[in-house]
């Protein structure tokens, strides 16, 4: 077991392993660093901003994605100027952002939107900007609307991480998006489907096909579960509407970057519903197989 | 690939110092600050900067409003805290900086201090000092000069005039005017201004 040091923050003294970051330390006191670039088990990169705090005896404020723990560190997360920090960010991030949380598909775990709700930002204070670009959808497993993209690069990331590296941005800042090489749809750039970066996405830029008005994240089930199609036996987060699998991702605490799954884990759960799935025991009666309910079936064993 | 010289953020503030008007200092700089150095990996920066050129342009073009100057205030300000690295937080400075004069004020009150920003000024050809050689009008690209060339014993004619609505400020008139009737005038009338 790694050391742990004893810190303060927001006035709550904390215990945490020396290798943490304030994020994951704060985390664990049960206080939230606003964060929308950040991914649990990868390096922070500092992009955002959001997570700025402020430290005792350091007169600018640190990204706690960044900073570690340290011992006796004092930390304030929700000073004035880091607040204000974050709705500057926010509010900017919402002029360019399409604002259909009325029926976005992710309303309801997006963090944008959380965000905006509790800084309160109705609508953005800045100039409106559009820019329509393509949407790519001709995979049977991931839609990738640019225009929901708020370029925090968490799949940028995750892909080189547990992907196959096919992302990258294309231009810097306003106006640029995610690419793959030479902007090909993801099925010719190389992509294998393991969908980290669906998991990895915090709006609805990246999103699990066939989605559209098949239900709100907040009326689906949610079920701890295990992958079956291998040995590995991954957990997955099983989320289902109305009797129906509506995704699968990885499971465990929150499902971050620590958490892979592979394409069979995340989209093969057709098979559910399949035809020729067999749902009771089958006998062969007369060269035929007849399904026979549970009851016989133990019968016949014993 | 072969790796453009990235420019240095002081050297685009000293092409930006060359100009009068403090509102065109600034426009200069975060364009080519834009296209240059801003290499888009922080937030509060790479957007940030984007709006305040947003921002700028709206009071370059006489459109600009109080709210405009209380953005980019905003604007500079957080960049100055939340930029990842010393060249956004830089030209947050530069830009806050000339923001301390009037002159922004100025402009979204209609006109220009420095009379530099082509939406707040006006060239006029004063008639006593014209003598209608015609080298102005012959000049201008935009057929803006209105008037006719003097010939000798003729009488009657009327002064050159510039005709504001063709003219883009290009001052071209001004610089082959032999005797110095064309002035740069603020505008009568605020222009510009989107309804
Ligand atoms: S991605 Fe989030 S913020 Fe954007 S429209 Fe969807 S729910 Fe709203
Ligand atoms: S599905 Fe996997 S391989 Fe494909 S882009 Fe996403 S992270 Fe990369
Ligand atoms: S697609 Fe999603 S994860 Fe990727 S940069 Fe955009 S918002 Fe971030
Ligand atoms: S998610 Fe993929 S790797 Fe994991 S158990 Fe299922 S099939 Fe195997
Ligand atoms: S502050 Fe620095 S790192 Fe951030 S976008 Fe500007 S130039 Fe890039
Ligand atoms: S300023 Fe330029 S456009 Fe205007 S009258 Fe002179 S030459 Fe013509």
């Amino acid at each position: 077991m790694a050391d742990t040091v004893k810190l303060t923050i927001d006035g709550k003294e904390v215990r945490a392993r020396a290798d943490m970051n304030l994020i994951d330390a704060a985390e664990t006191a049960g206080i939230h660093i606003p964060n929308l670039c950040y991914l649990k088990g990868l390096k922070g990169s500092g992009a955002c901003r959001l997570c700025l705090v402020e430290i005792e005896g350091l007169k600018s404020p640190m990204t706690a994605c960044t900073t570690r723990v340290k011992e006796g560190m004092f930390v304030n997360t929700r000073t004035e100027k880091v607040q204000e920090i974050r709705k500057y960010v926010i509010d900017l991030i919402l002029s360019m952002h399409p604002l259909d949380c009325m029926t976005c598909t992710k309303a309801g775990v997006c963090e944008l939107q959380k965000y905006a709700y509790d800084f309160g930002i109705k609508e953005s204070t800045f100039t409106r900007k559009k820019f329509g670009f393509p949407v790519d959808n001709k995979n049977p497993f991931i839609n990738r609307d640019p225009d929901y993209c708020i370029l925090c690069g968490r799949c940028v990331r995750v892909c080189k991480e547990q992907g196959t590296a096919v992302l990258d941005f294309h231009g810097r800042g306003v106006g640029s998006r995610v690419v793959t090489a030479e902007d090909k749809p993801l099925q010719e750039g190389g992509c294998t489907f393991c969908g980290s970066c669906v998991d990895a996405c915090p709006v609805n830029a990246l999103l699990e096909a066939d989605r559209w008005r098949k239900g709100r994240e907040w009326e689906y089930e949610r079920y701890n579960s295990v992958c079956l199609s291998c040995g590995n036996a991954c957990d997955t987060v099983v989320s289902v509407h109305d009797k129906d699998v509506a995704k699968v991702n990885a499971g465990a605490d929150d499902g971050r970057a620590r958490h892979y799954i592979c394409a069979y884990g995340r989209f093969g759960f057709d098979f559910i519903n399949a035809d020729t799935r067999v749902m009771s025991p089958l006998k062969r009666i007369d060269g035929e197989l007849k399904p026979i309910s549970w009851d016989e079936e133990a019968n016949q064993l014993g | 690939m072969e790796k453009k010289k990235v420019v240095k953020v002081e050297e685009i503030k000293k092409a930006a110092e060359e100009k009068r008007c403090p509102v065109q200092k600034a426009a200069y700089y975060i364009e080519e600050f834009l296209k240059g150095p801003m290499c888009g990996r922080c937030f509060p920066c790479a957007f940030g900067s984007y709006e305040a050129g947003v921002r700028l342009r709206n009071i370059i073009e006489g459109s600009g409003k109080e709210e405009d100057i209380f953005a980019l205030r905003r604007i500079t300000e957080d960049m100055i805290v939340a930029s990842l690295c010393k060249r956004g937080k830089d030209s947050a400075e530069f830009v806050h900086e000339w923001m301390e004069t009037d002159a922004f004020k100025e402009h979204v009150e209609g006109r220009c201090p420095d009379i530099d920003c082509p939406a707040f000024i006006e060239y006029i050809i004063i008639p006593e000092k014209c003598t209608m050689c015609g080298l102005c009008k012959e000049v201008c690209k935009y057929n803006a000069v209105l008037g006719e060339k003097k010939v000798k014993y003729k009488t009657g004619y009327l002064p050159f005039e510039v005709r504001q609505k063709r003219c883009v400020k290009c001052g071209d008139c001004i610089d082959v005017c032999p005797t110095g009737a064309i002035i740069v005038t603020e505008s009568r009338k605020k222009e510009g201004v989107k309804v």
